[in-house]
């Protein structure tokens, strides 16, 4: 267990086998940079980046897509406000990234690959990760024009009729969409939040045992809030429901 | 003799100039980073005037038969704005979606604005039917020049949702009584007799 | 240990060549350039690691468990030869392009079809950044899986998570720069998202109560003006060449000192 803070490097624990930088380092450094820009350059060569139209402010193409990186936020715009979907949530991934290493501070797993010590973090970061990713692909991949969902295997017919299509199951835009009202909104999310943060100290006791109060809280605050994000695009998309809570300053 | 001794111990010299120096360089930081944001924001845009002669009401065709509205779209490239004529007058529409500004596109066969980015529909009064916009479009004003023609005013300064900048809550996706006394009555439309 | 490495080495270089080298390897010029010699014995490999500019970055000896491949995936290093790469292409490019709303996308049209090379050369940048946002990722899920985030190394993780916020805007502000359709509504979705911010954008949730227009909230301040036109081109210029590089050049080298101190994370 380490003790101070030189404990921790690896490097000072006897037995550590090391090797002169000059040649094998350098030599792995060198080869990746070559690799890196050969496959680069290759790249360059053979796909040329996009170039559409000239800026035109009267004009919109159809769909407008973000880049890829930022697509999953594109898409989340289609189950959240804008304030929501554009800052609120990006901040809180960024809040709850940074906190990670303040939270998870148990030594025993590090420098090594592992999932049954640290099944947890492994499985949580694993489905943040996979939710960014699908909201991503989603995006990319599955949305058109109007940012309808376009199924890549169905042949839709061009022209005129891209608005209607009668029992299409996904209509962001046709859908008639409907909100909570304010007491049922509110008193669902409260009941949903109370029981997610008491249910899993019941059941792992230990867990909250070691980790304390402040730091349980942090850890399922976010758990909560990643549940929440996709049980609201459940609801958005399988009961079209807009808004679960309502007020006269913002919508939720 | 004893206060003194205790009021120097307690504010010496030294201790001043600390306090002092400290103040000053705090304030100096501080006034430096509100300098900085401030920096940030010009006293003077050079956008483009929003201001411009439409032409004559007369130019513009009137809905015939069954239509409801006719909205021409001669100075959307330019000017971002639809001249919007129905039955009883007309009015200009500006063409930027109140979801995140996107250009929408006339359907005329529809009856309707749509949104490309994601979904918004608009029916001719502007407001939402579907999708995520949360307002209406915004209108512009019209004053008509001493030779009949119009002076449509489309500047995104101030013509937020009728002029009506003070409201503290959202309004939602339809005009409300208040506004619809606003906005069928000059400068935000102009009636013509058919 | 001082083994002279030099007993198996096979020598192609003819032998008046060899002295010419010798000769000017024994100059005074060459010594004042590169004083450590060729590394042939392991005190000249540590020295010639401490002592060079460019590689003291480097530890002298490094362990041998936190080199494999199938345990780092050299995705930090590749993300900062990336961010190498990106740079020194750019500044190529910035050779050839203004950011002025009437050049900009003409520009972008002259690097494609008349500058020699440009068009390699703006595929590089661009398929440059879009790799290094992917090898970030790559990056910060490697750290997370090995755990290599715990005490001390906390606060390398925050500037990391940083240091991935400032890939994402530089790839932000340098999609505005081709001023063509992509770039331009991309652009101004974002910026008109930054205007939703709750408080400080005009269209966000209690913006009223503090007196924020469309003229002095948060959205004006990024892009200079009330839409995204002259000044939001040369603003996204100067924050995607200067602006952004220095800040993630001062907490990269931060992170790199770091690791440094800290060491490679290995199995306890």
């Amino acid at each position: 267990m380490a003790e101070t803070k030189t404990d921790a490097m690896i490097a000072t624990q006897p037995g550590y086998e090391r090797m002169a930088s000059w040649p094998y380092f350098i030599w792995i450094v060198l080869l990746c940079s070559l690799f890196i820009t050969i496959l680069i350059w290759v790249l360059s060569m053979l796909f040329n980046a996009p170039l559409e139209e000239a800026a035109e402010w009267a004009k919109t193409p159809n769909p407008a897509k973000a880049p890829w990186y930022f697509i999953g936020l594109q898409e989340l715009l289609v189950y959240f406000d804008p304030w929501i979907a554009g800052v609120l949530i990006p901040n809180q991934i960024l809040i709850g990234l940074i906190l990670i290493p303040y939270v998870d501070t148990v030594p025993e797993v590090q420098g090594c690959y592992n999932y049954s010590r640290r099944k947890f973090q492994f499985l949580f970061f694993t489905f943040g990760i996979s939710l960014w990713f699908f909201l991503i692909i989603t995006g990319q991949l599955l949305r058109g024009p109007s940012w309808e969902i376009y199924w890549p295997i169905i042949d839709y017919p061009l022209g005129g009729n891209e608005w209607i299509y009668p029992g299409h199951p996904f209509k962001a835009s046709q859908a008639k969409l409907h909100s909570l009202s304010l007491p049922v909104g509110i008193t669902i999310s409260l009941i949903g939040f109370v029981i997610g943060m008491t249910l899993p100290v019941l059941i792992f006791k230990n867990y909250f045992k070691k980790l304390g109060i402040i730091r349980y809280s942090l850890v399922m605050v976010h758990v909560l809030l990643t549940l929440a994000v996709v049980g609201k695009i459940f609801l958005r998309l399988f009961f079209g429901i807009k808004y679960v809570i309502v007020t006269p300053w913002f919508n939720i | 003799m004893d206060k003194e001794n205790e009021f120097e111990k307690r504010v010496s010299r030294r201790k001043f100039f600390n306090i002092a120096g400290w103040t000053g360089l705090c304030a100096f930081l501080g006034s430096s980073s509100a300098a900085g944001a401030r920096y940030f924001y010009p006293k003077v845009l050079y956008e483009p005037a929003s201001t411009f002669n439409a032409g004559k009401p007369e130019e513009y065709t009137a809905p015939t038969g069954n239509e409801v509205i006719v909205v021409d779209e001669r100075w959307k490239k330019n000017q971002r704005v639809w001249i919007a004529r129905n039955k009883e007058g007309i009015y200009a529409v500006v063409a930027v979606c109140t979801h995140l500004g996107c250009t929408p596109n006339w359907f005329p066969a529809e009856v309707r604005f749509k949104c490309p980015c994601h979904g918004s529909n608009f029916n001719p009064d502007g407001e939402v039917v579907a999708g995520p916009a949360p307002e209406p479009l915004y209108r512009g004003k019209i004053e008509l020049a001493p030779d009949g023609s119009m002076i449509v005013t489309t500047g995104l300064l101030g013509i937020r949702r009728a002029n009506l900048q003070a409201q503290k809550k959202t309004l939602g996706v339809f005009w409300t009584q208040d506004e619809k006394e606003i906005i069928w009555k000059p400068p935000y439309f102009l009636q013509l007799k058919a | 240990m001082a083994t002279n490495l030099n007993d198996n080495e096979v020598s192609f270089v003819p032998p008046f060549l060899k002295k010419i080298f010798e000769y000017i390897k024994s100059t005074v010029v060459w010594k004042s350039i590169f004083r450590v010699g060729y590394p042939d014995t392991m005190p000249k490999r540590m020295a010639v690691m401490r002592s060079s500019f460019y590689m003291h970055i480097f530890p002298t000896k490094v362990g041998v468990h936190g080199m494999k491949i199938k345990y780092g995936w050299c995705m930090g290093g590749i993300t900062f030869f990336l961010f190498l790469l990106l740079t020194v292409t750019g500044i190529l490019l910035m050779f050839y392009y203004v950011p002025e709303e009437h050049r900009a996308y003409n520009d972008m049209k002259d690097l494609r079809y008349m500058v020699p090379y440009g068009v390699v050369l703006r595929n590089m940048h661009r398929w440059g950044a879009h790799g290094m946002v992917f090898t970030v990722i790559l990056h910060m899920i490697r750290v997370f899986y090995t755990g290599s985030y715990k005490p001390p190394r906390q606060f390398n993780w925050t500037v990391g998570v940083l240091l991935l916020l400032l890939t994402l805007l530089l790839s932000f502000t340098g999609y505005l720069l081709p001023w063509d359709q992509l770039g331009f509504w991309a652009v101004t979705v974002g910026t008109n998202m930054a205007s939703s911010t709750p408080l400080l954008g005009y269209e966000g949730p209690f913006s009223k109560y503090l007196g924020i227009q469309i003229d002095n909230d948060i959205r004006f301040a990024l892009i200079g003006g009330t839409r995204i036109g002259p000044n939001a081109l040369v603003r996204a210029y100067v924050w995607h060449c200067v602006g952004l590089p220095l800040i993630a050049t001062a907490l990269m080298i931060f992170h790199f000192w770091r690791i440094r101190k800290d060491g490679f994370s290995g199995p306890m």
